[in-house]
Parts: C-alpha cells; structure tokens; sequence
C-alpha cells in the first residue's frame, strides 16, 4: 500500500474541515486498483503455450490486440473464447462491433457465455466504427470490445493510438481483426498476432489448431509460432452436461 | 418576505443569438430614431454602447449586424428561466424589458425567505443557484432586499450584500446614484437638473410635492421600493407540460453554433425536472426553418434521468447525424410524459449500479448516433431449423437460456449459400427435420474443410437435392 500524504488527513490551518467523500473514494479507488492490476495484468488464454509466450500470462487487459487473418472461419472467434466466458461470467460485458456475419446465438450459449451479456453493434462505416468502439473501449462496464475492419478501408495509425489509449483508459480488452497484409505497416496495438489455418489439421473434425504467429508484443519476444488446438464447440463431453455445467457456475 | 433579484442587463442580445466574436447589436425604434439597446463585447470594443444611434454607431462600423428587438423570444426566455428557477423557490414572478427607461433588461425575482431552511441558509442557497445560474451563460447581476423594487434596485447597481431588514436596506440606497431607479430618463433627467442626485435626498422630499411634479406613478414606485405600500404581482406557476422556446434573430446553418443555446436550454429543462421532481424518458427537440417548417427529434433515454450533461451528449450526437436541410430560426424542447426520479445514493465503493448506469448511457450515446436499432442483443428461440433458433432483441438484462441439441457454428450466413459442387465434407453431424407449419426443411448437415483452411458448416438438402453452406466455424 502506498503512504498517504499527512496533509489530506489533518487541516494544516487548524480549522475543522468537512469530510470530504470524494476524495477518500477516489484515494481508496486508486489504491484498490493498483493492487488489482499488480496481480491481474492479463487474462489467462486458456491456452497454456500461448499463456508462456505473453507476459503477464495472459491476453493483456487495457490494451489493444490485433489480429491479422485473410478468412473467416479458421477458429479467429474459438481462441478467444476461453476468455470471453471468463469476462461475460464475471458479468462484464462484451461487445462485437461490426461482425462479417452473424454472429450465432445458440453457439455463444455452448461456449458457456450468458446472452445477456453480449451486444452486437451495427455500423455502417469505417469512422462509426471506429467511434463505436472507443465508446465501448471506455467504458467500464465492458470486458472485452471485438471489432472488424473492412479489408478495403484502411486504418491510420492514429485512430489505432486513439483505440489504444481508450482501452487503457478503460481497462479494457479491445480485439480488433484487421486483413493480413496490415502488418507490414507499423501499429501502436500492445499486441498483434497472425492467425493462419494449420495445415497439419486433422481433416473432417471439430477438433483442430490455428497457427497463431506473435507478430509484436509489448513487453515480450515476438516472432514466437504456437498451434493452439481449438475445441470449437466446447462441447467435448456432450451438450446437456455442458449446458449444466455453465449453468451451475 | 425576502426577494432575490435576477437582473438581465443583455437579455434583448442574448435571448436572440448565440455568442460570436463579430459585433452585434440590438436595436429599437422610437419617434423614427433607431437606437442600440443591448451590444455584444466585440461592439462594445469598437466604440459603441447602448443608447447610440443606429446612423451612428453604422458609421463607425458599417459591417455591424443588427438585429430588431423581440419581445416575444425576450417573453419565452424569462420563461424558461423561471422555469429553471421554480427549483429553489416557489413564488417567482418577473417584468419584461421596458425600453423606456434607459436599456432593455429583464428582472426576475424569487422569494427566497420561505427557502433558505431548506437550502442551509441564504448564502448556501444563493451559492448553489449561482454555481447553477453560471451555467446558463447569462449577463446577470444578483440582489437581495425585502422589498421587490429595492431587491432590483440593488441588482443594478451591483450591490452584493445580503440585506435582510427594511432599516438596513434603506441606509444602504440612500447613497445610490438616481439613475439605478426604475424612472423615466426624463424624471431622472429633471431631478438631477433640481439639484437631487442620490436617492437619499430623493426620498426626502415630500411626497405630495413630487407627485404633483412627477405624476403619482413616481411617488407610488418610491413607496414600493421602501415597504411602505403592497407590491402585488402575478406569481408565475409552473406548467404540467414543458415547451421551452428559442429564437434566433438570424437563421443558423451549422450543427456547431445550434450547441450552445440547446445547452442553455437543456440546463433551464432539466431545473424545471428538479422543480417538478420527475424525470424524463423521452423528450421531443424541435428545429424550427422558415415557412412553419420543422425537424423533429425525439430524444430517448433508457432510463429516467433529468440530467443535463446526458441529454445534451445524446442531443449532440444526433445532430451530429442530422444534415440540416434549411437554416433554424429557432429551438423548441417539448415533454409532457414524465416518471418519477431515480435518485441513487452514492456508495464508497464505485458500484454494480454505477457501473451499469455508465453501460446505460454509453449504449444511448451509440445508439443516438448509429440509429436506434444499432445495438442489439441476441436470443435463442426454440426452433429446429437453425435460421429460425435465434433472434435479435433491445437491450435487457432477463435472458433465458434453452437447451442445445448439437454443435453449433459462431458464424452464420444471412442466407444459406448455394454451392456449385459437392464439398469435402466429414463425418455428417445430424440431420435437421421440421418446420412443416411454414418452411418445411430436411437437411443433412456436415462439416466441410476448405483447402484454405475454413471450416463452414454446409447442409444436404434433401427436397431440393442441393448442396448449401450456411455458416462457418470461427
């Protein structure tokens, strides 16, 4: 715990001083924070080779990740939903900003995340997408914003500092899809990651990996490569004991 | 009785135009001399001031914008404030601007004896409305005396000290200069060529005497301003509807400069909320364009508020996505639907209530700006055919959950999409047989593996003999 100022407690002028609740709070506040975020930095991945890889051991939180891809459908949503149910159990709130498709009830209720806690955000251009998620990226009562870029409309380098900072400000997991070819340009995110389909799948099955390539990260090594096989149903041991078990947590 | 007076020295200029850096004036006719009554701080930089004549003050800057004096937007301004002012006190009343006598400003009064309990004291009151008057951006100056007329007569000439007794307040206006009074330039004019030049020595001189030189009028105003006769006035009541209205001297033709009076205005609604003690859902903005023509916005919350700084972010927003099809004349807010407050304790801790009323407002700002139906949230319906197990709903917190049959992709097409040839498919995951009530369908689903790495969920349709894709394996 850091020291507190003898001059916020005791009036140097002798008068008698109402009690000011605000400021207790915010002090209070800030020192609950601080503790949380020495132990908390990240969010696990739910992937062990991928926690090792990251610092912090996890997805970091108040910060945005990009991830790279060419397709739809490699399992870009699956790695991220170890966490999401993390985040939406925790009765956070999670956002998806201008999905390519529709984003499918009955799956997300497989992969143990509560529709309440979930809102999809339509939008009809790249600015209103981007205002979007800075909106949701700085507020509190969201847990993790994942947006989708179109491939044709290209992202300053500024907008992403903007997205960047409102994920700090927020203490937010902002994820935002961007195609392939935008990591040759330089990116502010504290992390970005190429996702491509293995090849070394096993054909004809749910249970499959996604070549994941650490292309930065702050704090870290990049350059690592980790095949994270994916459950992309999380419905391993059949539905209604799946059903249960999130229902019981 | 104890009367706080607002005084308005500029609300002629202010009640018709946003404030600008280009010099504006206000300006009245009488006996064919056009006269300025009220001038901006960039006119008063350039050498004019109320009371020059409009040949004139033309010659000094011939680019100067003149706007004609209208009672009517004077009218709905005091209006709204004392709208805006019922929150602190519930006798108010007002006097519109006379030009006769010397400028053009307004006076509003609020009887503050009944309050001061209420409000910790007369100085915790006048604290709190000052703080809250300062938000409206209005030239003001603030009085307080036991009598009406002497309340405004301290306004005007910047007295600010707390007068609570009759004795007090007439030691303190015996010294005041006669041009503070609320007397014709004329009767001023005479008494200061009489050799009488402050209200002291006004005061005096024998009533009957001045009555007979100056008319009754006179001496009755003298015996109001000291207590000594009744000052009986229309108490303002406060309407069960709220229709508060602005007008512009000119038309205005960008979002920008529509910000700062749909400030103002919006400060003065919702003090006119806490008057009533309610809260609003919905509210109704009103651009008004020449010709009667109007634009309607209605501004909704999800949950009552009657704050502010809310209302205006939303209202922001939505014209920010508004393209003004013509110039606005003028502003109207209009509510006549309203619910009780939800007025929340504040915790040490920043808690789930906060936190939930931070969600609240950020989903109106979104949805304010990207359309009403932007944000939405997802339900599953209990339905076999996969198109039909799910639905968009508004924002809420009740879910149900229903049980699931089989795996289920994340992403689903819109349309199932047709495909030319047979996929590699796997191991058939289940076949899908129902909807005989309107669509019926019979389908073989399987998963099929792209060569670039895709995994779509496709289906066999057995009526139709085809193969579809209809969605993917995120």
């Amino acid at each position: 715990m850091g020291t507190v100022p003898p001059s916020s407690f005791a009036n140097s002028e002798g008068r008698a001083s109402a009690f000011d609740g605000t400021a207790l709070r915010n002090q209070i506040e800030q020192l609950c924070r601080t503790n949380h975020s020495a132990s908390l930095p990240a969010h696990p991945s739910g992937f062990l080779e991928l926690d090792a890889q990251l610092p912090g051991g996890g997805w970091p939180v108040g910060a945005l990740t990009e991830c790279l891809l060419d397709t739809c459908g490699i399992g870009e949503l699956s790695l991220w939903m170890p966490t999401l149910r993390r985040i939406a159990l925790d009765k956070r709130h999670i956002a998806f900003v201008a999905p390519p498709f529709l984003l499918y009830a009955p799956a997300l209720v497989q992969h143990g995340i509560p529709l309440e806690q979930v809102l999809v955000i339509d939008c009809k251009s790249a600015e209103e997408l981007l205002w979007a998620m800075e909106q949701a990226l700085r507020c509190a009562a969201f847990g993790a914003v994942l947006a989708w870029t179109h491939p044709t409309q290209p992202i300053t380098d500024k907008q992403l500092r903007r997205l960047q900072l409102a994920a700090e400000a927020g203490r937010n997991m902002g994820i935002l899809y961007r195609p392939l070819i935008a990591a040759q340009n330089a990116s502010p995110a504290a992390l970005r990651l190429k996702l491509q389909a293995d090849a070394s799948d096993f054909p004809h099955s749910l249970h499959n990996s996604l070549k994941v390539v650490i292309h930065k990260c702050r704090g870290g090594r990049s350059g690592a490569i980790i095949h994270c096989a994916l459950d992309r149903t999380s419905q391993a041991v059949g539905p209604a004991v799946g059903l249960a078990a999130w229902q019981a947590a | 009785m104890l009367w706080l007076c607002i005084y308005l020295p500029q609300l002629s200029l202010e009640a018709l135009a946003p404030p600008e850096d280009h010099p504006v004036a206000v300006i009245v006719a009488e006996k064919n001399k056009r006269r300025i009554v009220a001038c901006n701080r960039a006119a008063t930089d350039i050498g004019l001031s109320n009371a020059t004549l409009l040949t004139t003050a033309l010659a000094i800057y011939p680019q100067l914008r003149i706007l004609e004096r209208n009672a009517q937007a004077e009218l709905a301004a005091l209006k709204r404030l004392a709208a805006w002012a019922y929150q602190w006190s519930s006798r108010i009343t007002w006097q519109e601007a006379t030009p006769q006598i010397g400028n053009c400003a307004a006076t509003l009064w609020l009887e503050i004896g009944a309050s001061q309990t209420l409000f910790g004291g007369y100085s915790l009151l006048i604290e709190q409305l000052e703080h809250s008057l300062q938000l409206l951006h209005y030239t003001y100056s603030l009085g307080v005396a036991p009598t009406l007329e002497g309340a405004a007569l301290l306004a005007r000439a910047g007295k600010r000290v707390l007068i609570t007794s009759q004795q007090h307040m007439l030691l303190t206006i015996r010294e005041l200069a006669l041009v503070y009074l609320a007397l014709s330039n004329s009767t001023v004019y005479a008494l200061q060529r009489s050799g009488i030049t402050c209200i002291g020595s006004l005061l005096d001189l024998p009533a009957a005497a001045l009555a007979r030189r100056f008319g009754p009028d006179t001496t009755f105003y003298l015996e109001r301003l000291c207590g000594n006769a009744p000052d009986p006035r229309p108490a303002y009541r406060l309407p069960k509807r709220y229709r508060g209205r602005c007008e512009f001297g000119f038309g205005i033709g960008n979002v920008e400069a529509l910000l700062f009076p749909l400030q103002r205005m919006l400060q003065e609604f919702c003090g006119y909320l806490r008057a009533m003690d309610v809260a609003i859902q919905h509210c109704i903005l009103i651009l008004e364009h020449e010709r009667r023509c109007v634009t309607r916005i209605v501004m909704g919350l999800a949950a009552p508020s009657r704050d502010a700084e809310r209302l205006f972010s939303i209202a922001r927003e939505k014209l920010h996505t508004l393209s003004l099809a013509a110039d606005v004349y003028g502003l109207r807010i209009e509510a006549q639907e309203f619910t009780p407050p939800a007025v929340r304790q504040r915790s040490l801790f920043a808690g789930d209530a906060e936190i939930a009323d931070e969600l609240q407002q950020v989903l109106e700002k979104i949805s304010a700006r990207l359309g009403q139906n932007a944000v939405r949230q997802l339900q599953t319906v209990a339905d076999h055919r996969p198109e039909h197990a799910w639905q968009f709903i508004k924002p809420s917190t009740s879910h149900s959950a229903l049980p699931l049959t089989s795996a289920r992709p994340l992403w689903l097409l819109s349309q199932p999409c047709r495909l030319q040839n047979p996929p590699s498919i796997g191991a058939q995951l289940e076949r899908i047989e129902g909807g005989w009530w309107s669509a019926s369908i019979k389908r073989d689903y399987y998963i099929a593996h792209l060569v670039t790495g895709e995994q779509s969920w496709v289906f066999f349709d057995q009526n139709e003999r085809h193969w579809y894709r209809q969605g993917y394996w995120a």
